[in-house]
């Protein structure tokens, strides 16, 4: 409704903020010029040296609770102060005003029947001024100070890593481990399929694979996880998790696919030739002889794959699971919402550094080996028989 | 050393292939009694190699018939008929993933279902044949073509076969190591091996083989003894591809 009028009536462009908490940060960094808040929520969350201030806290003292009773309906009304009085009288009343609201009453009102005697309220403004901090003179923080709150809150990092290593690495483990197996699988599947001299092979694996290569992956994400969902409610207990590593498998299987298919299609012509004319039959001679072949020169290849995978599976964060399914995005995310600092998601970040720069040397080592093949006496790491003769 | 199976006759009559509108075979008869070598010689692209494709069913004829040891193949499975012809390549096409021995091996294990221990054993003797025993256990990549060509060969005899092919097996040799192969494919004939021996060496075509068969543009245009061929050709074309080659 309010964003029919701004867009239909004003002719505006409204942006949307998930949380408080983003739309302060976007203050913080100038993105936006001012921010009409609750009050509560701008008094909670703007700290003294923060690059914003409340100018005014516009907050009604003359909130106060009241029943609506009809005009007419005396007995209901004398019912209602005739309560009161009585609270009012044994002093709960002002008891529980003092615990809850504790402020002046407006001038000249007073609660229940004309009556009962006023309630005996304690002098808020004596308090108020006992509890006053000594007005904080809290320089404006420096931008560095800002960058070290922001990315560097240690009791956010101690907050954040038992939940990263106990929840979120696991789980982005096997979202990623699961969705691989799902890819090499249905990858070779389509690699062989699309290499097929048959057309009603070849051709549902090319559109397969463009589909799925076309789409950005987190429309794939909440297309499969969200659309299918409802579907296979039966058989996941309407549980996103087995959805989102599905829509990861899918979705790295067209990769996959397209990576050992142009690994096969790399190897000589004349080694299928060869099996064959020894006598094996096209199944046989793809599988004791290309495809391990093929697969070999795309182990690169692979592992870069596997990589992008791990880093994909942090969009399952768009099917909402439960505390214990969250992988090591939402869990910093989770933390940063909260907070709204930036230390959760750096931590998060870091985990992410711990798995990804290892494999990606791992590939690096891999295929520096298979361009320049082993060194003389050195035994082959993707051999699987071992040469015992080197000479 | 004779080879495991009697040597059979080969012949095929009316062979005829066409790649889309390209007819690469016009009509080929060949005919290699048992125990005999056939040479096939003819200019590039006169298609010799494909004969030898077509006749262990790498590439199914349009039309004629292929007999081994008098029978037709052409309604057996084709990976069986392969099994019963060995056939080594110009560019050795040797599995590089896989040991020498695994190279050897791999076929008369996985066909003939042959137990570890039985499948050693028969490479081990293939390769004491070409005399690479001792490069058993590294990789093909290691070893030169000539090296690289005896494994080729060892591969294919330790199927057994009736028939031998031999596609231009020494062209892509350095000129040194031809010799050694050539020597090996004359021992494999002395022996009574069936063999088509499709080469350049017009030396090796006339010493060797029993008969010599002229290709061009997808015929036979003359065949018979060497003698004959080389020394009283009856066609202009044949004399003409003899100038230029000899």
């Amino acid at each position: 409704m309010q964003e029919a009028y701004v867009i239909d009536t004003l002719h505006l462009e409204p942006v949307k903020f998930p949380d408080y908490n983003t739309v302060y940060a976007s203050l913080k960094t100038r993105q936006i010029d001012a921010w009409v808040a609750p009050s509560q929520q701008a008094q909670g969350t703007v700290q003294p040296g923060d690059p914003a201030q409340i100018i005014e806290n516009t907050f009604s003292l003359d909130n106060f609770v009241a029943w609506a009773v009809a005009k007419e309906n005396q007995p209901l009304i004398n019912a209602l102060n005739s309560g009161l009085d009585a609270i009012i009288a044994d002093g709960t009343w002002a008891r529980l005003y003092s615990d809850w609201v504790p402020r002046a009453l407006p001038p000249g009102w007073k609660p229940a029947s004309k009556a009962a005697p006023a309630p005996q309220l304690p002098d808020f403004a004596a308090i108020a001024a006992g509890h006053q901090q000594p007005a904080s003179a809290a320089a404006p923080k420096s931008t560095l100070s800002q960058l070290k709150d922001s990315f560097l809150d240690w009791d956010l990092y101690k907050q954040a890593i038992p939940d990263l290593i106990k929840t979120g690495l696991p789980n982005t483990l096997i979202l990623t481990v699961s969705a691989s197996v799902i890819g090499l699988v249905l990858g070779m599947a389509l690699a062989v399929a699309g290499i097929s001299r048959a057309v009603w092979l070849r051709w549902p694996a090319r559109v397969y694979t463009d589909i799925f290569r076309g789409l950005p992956e987190v429309v794939i994400v909440l297309l499969i996880g969200l659309g299918v969902g409802p579907v296979v409610g039966g058989l996941t207990g309407n549980n996103p998790y087995p959805l989102g590593i599905a829509a990861l498998g899918l979705m790295a299987a067209a990769y996959v696919g397209e990576i050992f298919r142009s690994g096969i299609q790399s190897v000589e012509p004349g080694q299928l030739e060869a099996s064959r004319a020894l006598g094996f039959s096209y199944a046989s001679s793809m599988r004791l002889l290309v495809v391990p072949q093929g697969v070999r020169r795309v182990l690169p290849a692979l592992m870069n794959q596997f990589i992008s995978l791990l880093k994909a599976s942090s969009l399952v964060y768009f099917l909402g699971l439960v505390a214990n399914q969250r992988e090591l995005f939402q869990v910093g995310r989770d933390l940063n919402a909260q907070t709204g600092n930036l230390s959760p998601l750096v931590a998060a970040g870091l985990f992410y550094l711990l798995l990804t720069i290892p494999l990606t040397h791992l590939v690096n080592f891999i295929d520096t080996r298979l361009r320049r093949g082993r060194k003389p006496g050195e035994e082959d790491p993707l051999a699987v028989s071992t040469s015992a003769e080197m000479i | 050393m004779a080879t495991a199976a009697e040597p059979v006759s080969l012949s095929a009559s009316d062979i005829h292939l066409a790649f889309g509108p390209n007819a690469v075979l016009r009509g080929v008869d060949i005919d290699v009694p048992a125990g005999t070598s056939a040479a096939v010689i003819g200019p590039s692209g006169s298609g010799k190699s494909t004969l030898l494709r077509t006749l262990n069913r790498l590439y199914e004829p349009d039309r004629g018939d292929i007999l081994l040891d008098g029978r037709s193949v052409l309604a057996d499975n084709p990976d069986r008929l392969r099994q019963r012809i060995g056939m080594v390549f110009q560019h050795f096409n040797l599995f590089p993933h896989r040991s020498v021995l695994d190279n050897v091996t791999l076929a008369p294990r996985k066909l003939k279902r042959l137990g570890a221990e039985q499948a050693r054993e028969l490479g081990l003797e293939q390769l004491d044949r070409v005399g690479l025993r001792h490069k058993a256990d590294v990789r093909p990549g290691t070893l030169s073509g000539g090296q690289q060509q005896r494994v080729a060969i060892a591969r294919a005899l330790a199927m057994s076969p009736q028939v031998m092919f031999f596609d231009e097996a020494t062209s892509a040799l350095d000129p040194e190591l031809v010799k050694g192969i050539l020597a090996l494919i004359a021992d494999l004939g002395a022996d009574g091996m069936t063999m088509v021996v499709v080469t350049h060496e017009m030396g090796f075509a006339r010493s060797t083989s029993n008969a010599v068969v002229f290709m061009d543009h997808g015929q036979v245009v003359e065949s018979g003894p060497p003698d004959q061929i080389f020394e009283a050709a009856e066609t202009d074309r044949l004399r003409r591809f003899l100038s230029q080659v000899l």
